[in-house]
Order: C-alpha cells, then sequence, then structure tokens
C-alpha cells in the first residue's frame, strides 16, 4: 500500500541552525510531534542560536504547541537562543506569540506582515 | 426523568433560530483510523460557514481551528468510537457556537467538569498557562485564553454501561471570528 505524503513538512534552510516548517501541523499526538520536531532538538546542541520559521504553516493543533513550547525548554536547558518567525495574516500566529512570549520570556517571536 | 448536568459557563443558543449552520454526524472510529479526517471535517464546515462572515479567510482560519479542536477532543475520550458524535457550527448574528455530542466516561467528565469549571471563574490565561506547565491538555482552555472563547457542557443521565452523553459547546463572538 503506497504510504500517505504528510501534510507537512520540516526544513533545515541554507544556514546552520534555521528551520523551515510548512503545511498544516494536526498531528495525533506528542509522540508524533517528537518525531517531527527531532532533528530541530537535535540541532540545538550544535548552535548557540536557532530560527525557526512558521509563517507557512497554515494550522498548528494544540499538540502542536505544547510540542513548541517543548522545543524551547530543550532550547533553554542547552542555553539556545531561539527565533521564532510568524506570518500576522494567519490569526492563530499571532495568539502564539502571546503565549510562548508570556511562558518565556527570553524568547524572540516576529510576528511580520 | 433527570436533568442534564451542567459543567462550567454552558453558553445557552439564543432564543431566535440560528443565521446559519451546519451539523455533521461522523462515527470516531473513522477519524481514529485516519487522524487527517479531523482536519478534512473542520475545514469542511468552516469552509461552508465563511459566507455569513465579511473577513472570510480569517473566520475560515479561526472556524476551523475551534472545530478542530472539538473534533480531537471527542476522538480521543470518545467511550465507544463505534456511537456516533455530532458535530455543529451556529452562526446567531453576534455570536458563533460550536459544539460537539459524543458518548463520554464518567472519568473524562470529571477531567473535563475541573477544567471547564476552572475556566469559569478564572482567567483562561492562568488556567493555560498552569495545564501547560502540568502538562495537561491545552486545547479547550487555548480556545478560551486566545480566542475569548466561553466553554461549557452538559451532561446527559448515564446510559447503556454506563455511558454519559457530553455536549461541549463553545461560543465566540463573530468579531473575534472575524479578529475584528
Amino acid at each position: 500500500m503506497k504510504a500517505e505524503r504528510p501534510d507537512y513538512a520540516v526544513d533545515a534552510g541554507q544556514s546552520p541552525g534555521t528551520w523551515f516548517l510548512r503545511g498544516v501541523m494536526r498531528l495525533d499526538s506528542p509522540e508524533a510531534y517528537a518525531q517531527a520536531f527531532e532533528p530541530i532538538v537535535a540541532s540545538l546542541g550544535t548552535a548557540q542560536e536557532i530560527s525557526i520559521d512558521l509563517s507557512q504553516v497554515v494550522f498548528l493543533n494544540s499538540s502542536g504547541i505544547r510540542a513548541l513550547a517543548d522545543v524551547l525548554l530543550a532550547a533553554r536547558e542547552k542555553r539556545c537562543q531561539v527565533k521564532l518567525f510568524g506570518s500576522a495574516a494567519v490569526p492563530w500566529q499571532k495568539k502564539l506569540a502571546a503565549s510562548l512570549t508570556g511562558l518565556f520570556p527570553d524568547l524572540v517571536m516576529r510576528i511580520d506582515r | 426523568m433527570t436533568a442534564n448536568i451542567i459543567l462550567g459557563a454552558f453558553p445557552e443558543a439564543p432564543p431566535s433560530p440560528p443565521l446559519s449552520e451546519i451539523e455533521l454526524e461522523v462515527v470516531p472510529i473513522d477519524l481514529v483510523t485516519q487522524w487527517r479526517r479531523c482536519g478534512m471535517i473542520a475545514d469542511f464546515m468552516a469552509d461552508y460557514m465563511v459566507y455569513g462572515f465579511e473577513r472570510r479567510d480569517t473566520a475560515r482560519s479561526v472556524l476551523s481551528t475551534v472545530v478542530n479542536e472539538l473534533v480531537e477532543n471527542a476522538v480521543k475520550f470518545s467511550t465507544d468510537t463505534q456511537s456516533a458524535a455530532h458535530i455543529a457550527i451556529r452562526h446567531h448574528g453576534e455570536v458563533v457556537h460550536a459544539e460537539i455530542r459524543n458518548d463520554a466516561s464518567e472519568k473524562h467528565v470529571q477531567s473535563l467538569r475541573e477544567l471547564l469549571e476552572q475556566l469559569a471563574r478564572e482567567e483562561a490565561t492562568a488556567v493555560f498557562r498552569r495545564r501547560m506547565e502540568d502538562r495537561r491538555g491545552l486545547g479547550l482552555a487555548m480556545l478560551a485564553k486566545d480566542y475569548g472563547a466561553t466553554v461549557g457542557a452538559t451532561v446527559g443521565p448515564a446510559g447503556a454501561g454506563g455511558k454519559l452523553e457530553v455536549c461541549l459547546r463553545v461560543s465566540l463572538s463573530a468579531a473575534e471570528v472575524e479578529q475584528r
């Protein structure tokens, strides 16, 4: 049986420590997100700073918000600065900025129009 | 006859009929086996309802986000995955209601009671933050915090096998749906 293509992508950018998330991220479990974000978490140990561009993510469910918070917690433990980029055109991304910066005061999250 | 039990700040439906509505019946086992169907249902119902809003792209995003959380919640906590769940969006003009009815266990109802009572009496931001720290489900607290939603439920009398029908309803302003 042909495997279905995932609705999302987690891609490394050309510069080290840059990540681009795209598509619809409505995964069914924390384990599924842990697998999806594993390359990002692995990169935390090799860089002092990483960036994650979420602007092309159409949807992220609440399990995904928790998974993203877990990435930020792991980054904090490894003293790695994280910059998140989002789009004001996507309603949940503006809301996410408020949620995460409230929990992670060191987080830099930029929302562009 | 035993009356329904109300959990949290259950938003009552306005007395007049909705301006627009859609209701779907699904069997949770279909969504368990193909999880992406949760999102398909949310997107379809949102697409159907956006004609009642001026800022359609925004309304689609918000409605799909809300319905997806309700559907995922019901699929995860339905006691009988072959017993139908009913999902609805109703546009009442100034407010929009999204709801899901499904069978749940007593254990889930207790957990829901705790959360909905917290959301009814505390700031949603505080509830969200605590659940994040305690590693508990964020969906409903997120809807309350991010979209100013009122969230409540009714629980019907126990049926066969102790199953309880839960009607979980989320009310948000039409202005919030359009992010005006």
